[in-house]
C-alpha cells in the first residue's frame, strides 16, 4: 500500500462525524455529580463499619460480663462438695432405691439421716485428714550424687580447660567439581574457630560472605578418602525467614603431615560439598594484622 | 458550585470533543468499547477538574487520564473480546468512499503496533497534534516522537500491504 492511500485514510479517519454527541458528554457528568457525595466521601461509609464493629463488641462484652456471675456461682458451689459428701450422696441414693414400706416423705428424710449416721463412723480416718501427703524423698536436683556441685546458668561447662583458637587464612576458592580457581579479593579473609565458636569472612569476586555463630554439631567426616573435621552452626550475625540459610557447614583438613596448607570444605547440606577453599594457618603476623583491622573497623 | 464548574468544564469540551473520540476511538480499537473509555475519563477528569485549567492544555489533560485509565484496565485485565468490541463498533458510518473493511484495516493495524508508536501516530495523524504537544504529553523530545512515527509508519505500511 503506498504511503498516498494511507494518507488518505487517516485524512478519513479525521474528517469522521462523531458518534457521540456533547449532550450525551453532559448526562454523563449529571449522572458523576449525582454519585459524586457518595464515592468522594466514602468515610462516612468507614464510619458506620467501625460504629457496627464498637456495638457488636460492646454487646459481647456485656453478653459475657451478665455470664460470668452465674459461672462464678456454679464454679464456688462445686468445691464445696468434697470426697465425703460424695460418699455419703452415694449411700443416700443407694438407700432411696431399697424396698421399704414406708411412706415416700418419711422415708427420705428417717433412713437418709441414719444411713448417714451409719456411714460416718465407717468413714475412714485418712479421709478425715486436713491434708493428705504421701512421703517421697526425692534427691535434691542441685546436688549431684558424687557430691560435686552443678553450676546453674553457666554457658561453658566447667569441665572444658582447653583453649581452642584456630585461624585460617583463605587463599582461593573453586567451587566443587570445577577446576577454575579464583583468588580472595583480600589477604585478610580468615576462618576462625574459637572454643565453640566459628567465624567465615571472605570476599570473592566482589561478594562478601561473612558467617559466625556457636559450633552445635562437631565430628569427622570420610569424603572421598580424605578425613575432614567438620562442624555445624547456626548463624547469629543475620536474620532469615523460617531459619532458611542459616545453618553453616564446614570441615577442614590439613595437607600432609608437615606443611602449613589446609583444604576447607563448605558444605551446602550434611555432608555434600560446594566449595573447596585452600588456606593456611595464620602466622603471627597475619594475626596481629587482623586484629589491628578489627580494631580499627570499631 | 458545581454547575459553574460544570459549566466550565463544557465549555472548554466542547471544542474538543471530536478529536477526543477519534482518540478514544483509535486507541482502544479492539481492546474496550471507545464510549467506556470516554465516559470513565470525563468523569475522573471532572472530579479532578481544576478551573485554572488552560484551553490549550484541557485536551492534553484528558488524554493523560485515558492512558492511565487504559493502563490501569490492562492491569486489572478487563479486557472484552475483540468479537463483542466489534459488535459494539459496527454502527461506525465512514463517508469519502472508503469502505468499512478498509478502514477496520487500518485500526487492525495500528493495533498491531506497539503501545508508544501507536499513540504517536493517533495523536499526529488522527488528532492532530504537532511533534512539541506530542513530546510534551510523552515527556520526551522532538526527535524522539519524529523516530516513533517513523518506524510506526513503516511497520504500519508493511502489516497493510501483507493484508491487502
Amino acid at each position: 500500500m503506498k504511503d498516498e492511500r494511507i494518507n488518505r485514510l487517516f485524512e478519513a479517519l479525521k474528517n469522521e462525524k462523531p458518534a457521540v454527541s456533547p449532550d450525551e458528554v453532559v448526562q454523563w457528568l449529571d449522572h458523576s455529580i449525582s454519585d459524586l457525595p457518595f464515592k468522594k466521601n466514602k468515610s462516612w461509609i468507614k464510619l458506620l463499619y467501625i460504629g457496627f464493629g464498637m456495638l457488636i463488641m460492646i454487646f459481647t462484652f456485656w453478653y459475657f460480663q451478665l455470664e460470668s456471675p452465674k459461672k462464678g456461682q456454679d464454679e464456688t458451689s462445686i468445691p464445696a462438695i468434697n470426697l465425703r459428701e460424695k460418699v455419703v450422696e452415694k449411700e443416700t441414693s443407694i438407700a432411696d432405691n431399697l424396698p421399704i414400706d414406708v411412706p415416700a416423705e418419711t422415708k427420705e428424710i428417717s433412713i437418709s439421716e441414719k444411713v448417714i449416721q451409719q456411714k460416718k463412723e465407717k468413714i475412714p480416718e485418712y479421709l478425715e485428714l486436713p491434708y493428705p501427703t504421701i512421703e517421697i524423698n526425692f534427691p535434691n536436683p542441685v546436688e549431684d550424687y558424687n557430691n560435686t556441685v552443678l553450676l546453674i546458668g553457666q554457658t561453658t561447662t566447667p569441665l572444658q580447660t582447653e583453649i581452642r583458637d584456630i585461624l585460617f587464612i583463605l587463599d582461593s576458592l573453586n567451587n566443587y567439581g570445577i577446576t577454575t580457581r579464583y583468588k580472595m579479593d583480600e589477604q585478610d579473609c580468615y576462618l576462625q574457630i574459637y572454643n565453640e565458636y566459628a567465624v567465615i569472612s571472605y570476599r570473592l569476586r566482589n561478594q562478601m560472605y561473612y558467617a559466625s555463630g556457636t559450633i552445635h554439631r562437631e565430628e569427622s567426616q570420610e569424603i572421598e578418602g580424605n578425613i575432614y573435621q567438620v562442624f555445624a552452626f547456626q548463624t547469629d550475625n543475620r536474620a532469615a525467614v523460617s531459619g532458611f540459610g542459616t545453618r553453616v557447614f564446614f570441615g577442614y583438613r590439613q595437607n600432609g603431615n608437615n606443611t602449613n596448607d589446609v583444604e576447607v570444605i563448605l558444605f551446602n547440606q550434611p555432608w555434600a560439598p560446594a566449595k573447596v577453599l585452600k588456606a593456611h594457618y595464620a602466622t603471627s603476623i597475619e594475626r596481629e594484622k587482623l586484629v589491628e583491622r578489627s580494631k580499627s573497623q570499631e | 458550585m458545581s454547575s459553574e464548574r460544570k459549566k466550565i468544564f463544557i465549555e472548554l469540551y466542547d471544542p474538543i470533543h471530536s478529536r477526543f473520540e477519534r482518540f478514544c476511538k483509535a486507541r482502544v480499537y479492539g481492546e474496550m468499547d471507545y464510549k467506556d473509555l470516554m465516559h470513565d475519563t470525563i468523569v475522573i477528569a471532572f472530579q479532578k477538574f481544576d478551573s485554572n485549567v488552560e484551553p490549550k492544555t484541557f485536551l492534553s489533560f484528558l488524554f493523560g487520564i485515558s492512558i492511565r485509565v487504559l493502563a490501569n484496565n490492562k492491569r486489572r485485565d478487563v479486557k472484552k473480546t475483540t468479537h463483542q468490541i466489534y459488535l459494539a463498533q459496527k454502527d461506525i458510518s465512514y463517508d469519502q468512499g472508503f469502505e468499512k473493511e478498509e478502514i477496520e484495516h487500518l485500526y487492525t493495524a495500528l493495533n498491531l503496533l506497539s503501545e508508544i508508536q501507536k499513540e504517536c501516530l493517533i495523536l499526529f495523524e488522527i488528532v492532530g497534534y504537532s511533534l512539541k504537544e506530542i513530546a510534551e504529553l510523552h515527556r520526551t523530545n522532538e526527535n524522539t516522537v519524529k523516530q516513533r512515527l517513523r518506524r510506526g509508519r513503516m511497520q504500519l505500511k508493511s502489516i497493510l500491504t501483507k493484508n491487502v
